[in-house]
């Protein structure tokens, strides 16, 4: 069984990839044949395997997904505006990718994770991680054409723009994941 | 290619027909969601040869506005 908090995080993360897997779906429709288009095709069946297994999972845990209304991908939106080059969309991917992996972790090592959670981050940690590596070395291949530089400012900005969500959205919902970040809670400051 | 052929490919990937695209549109009128202009201005960009960066779409608001831009950049041949 889960309690309240961890129905909400598994949700949140399993919207977070469904987002994740229908922007990269709809993406490798448009890309030329290529190395990048094959990445990302994989890379999009990959978000639809980790939506597909934390529903698994909230569903050997006796719980249904709560509609969550907004991943954390739509506050980049928000925080940075519109992608609107191959080099902008796999810069985001890359800080938003590093952002997921950081937080999967830090999940999977916590205290009171669930045997069946755990399982599940690690086994989506794994795939995670080359979706890093593959977005890392196609963006050192475009930076050809778009200039080292402008890579590099451009992950820059991004990076700046996902701390700033992140704060936000841990100001939002800090309540629910303070023990992943080895916070006290109210109630536990309360007592 | 000029701005016609550049709406026809606009219409195209945004599944209308071309009459149906009003010149002067917005462009947040005519794309439903922001996924769709990412992949709107994507595909566009892998057609055409060109890329662009986010100050330009500060100048493209219609449709006519989006369609001259890489209209331009195609002939121009700039990447």
């Amino acid at each position: 069984m889960l309690n309240d908090d961890e129905r909400w995080i598994l949700s949140y993360y399993r919207t977070s990839e469904l987002g994740g897997a229908l922007f990269f779906g709809r993406l490798a429709r448009t890309l030329r044949p290529g190395p990048i288009q094959v990445d990302m095709t994989k890379h999009f069946a990959d978000e639809s395997a980790h939506a597909c297994w934390w529903t698994e999972c909230l569903e050997r845990l006796d719980s249904a997904p709560i509609r969550v209304t907004d991943a954390y991908q739509d506050r980049y939106l928000e925080a940075i505006g519109l992608p609107v080059n191959l080099m902008e969309i796999l810069a985001v991917t890359h800080v938003f990718e590093r952002r997921a992996i950081g937080q999967y972790a830090r999940h999977a090592r916590s205290a009171d994770v669930q045997p069946e959670i755990r399982a599940t981050l690690k086994r989506i940690l794994r795939d995670e991680r080359w979706h890093l590596e593959w977005v890392s070395n196609a963006l050192r291949g475009l930076e050809g054409e778009y200039g080292t530089e402008e890579v590099r400012s451009t992950l820059r900005r991004f990076e700046a723009a996902d701390r700033e969500v992140y704060e936000t959205t841990i100001r939002e919902h800090g309540e629910r994941v303070a023990h992943l970040l080895g916070k006290p809670t109210r109630t536990e400051e309360r007592s | 290619m000029n701005t016609v052929a550049v709406k026809a490919k606009m219409a195209k990937v945004l599944n209308l027909n071309v009459d149906e695209v009003d010149d002067g549109a917005l462009l947040t009128d005519v794309v439903h969601d922001s996924l769709c202009l990412v992949e709107l201005l994507i595909e566009l960009q892998e057609d055409l040869g060109v890329r662009i960066v986010q100050e330009d779409l500060h100048e493209a608001l219609t449709v006519d506005d989006l369609a001259a831009m890489f209209a331009r950049r195609s002939e121009q041949g700039t990447r």
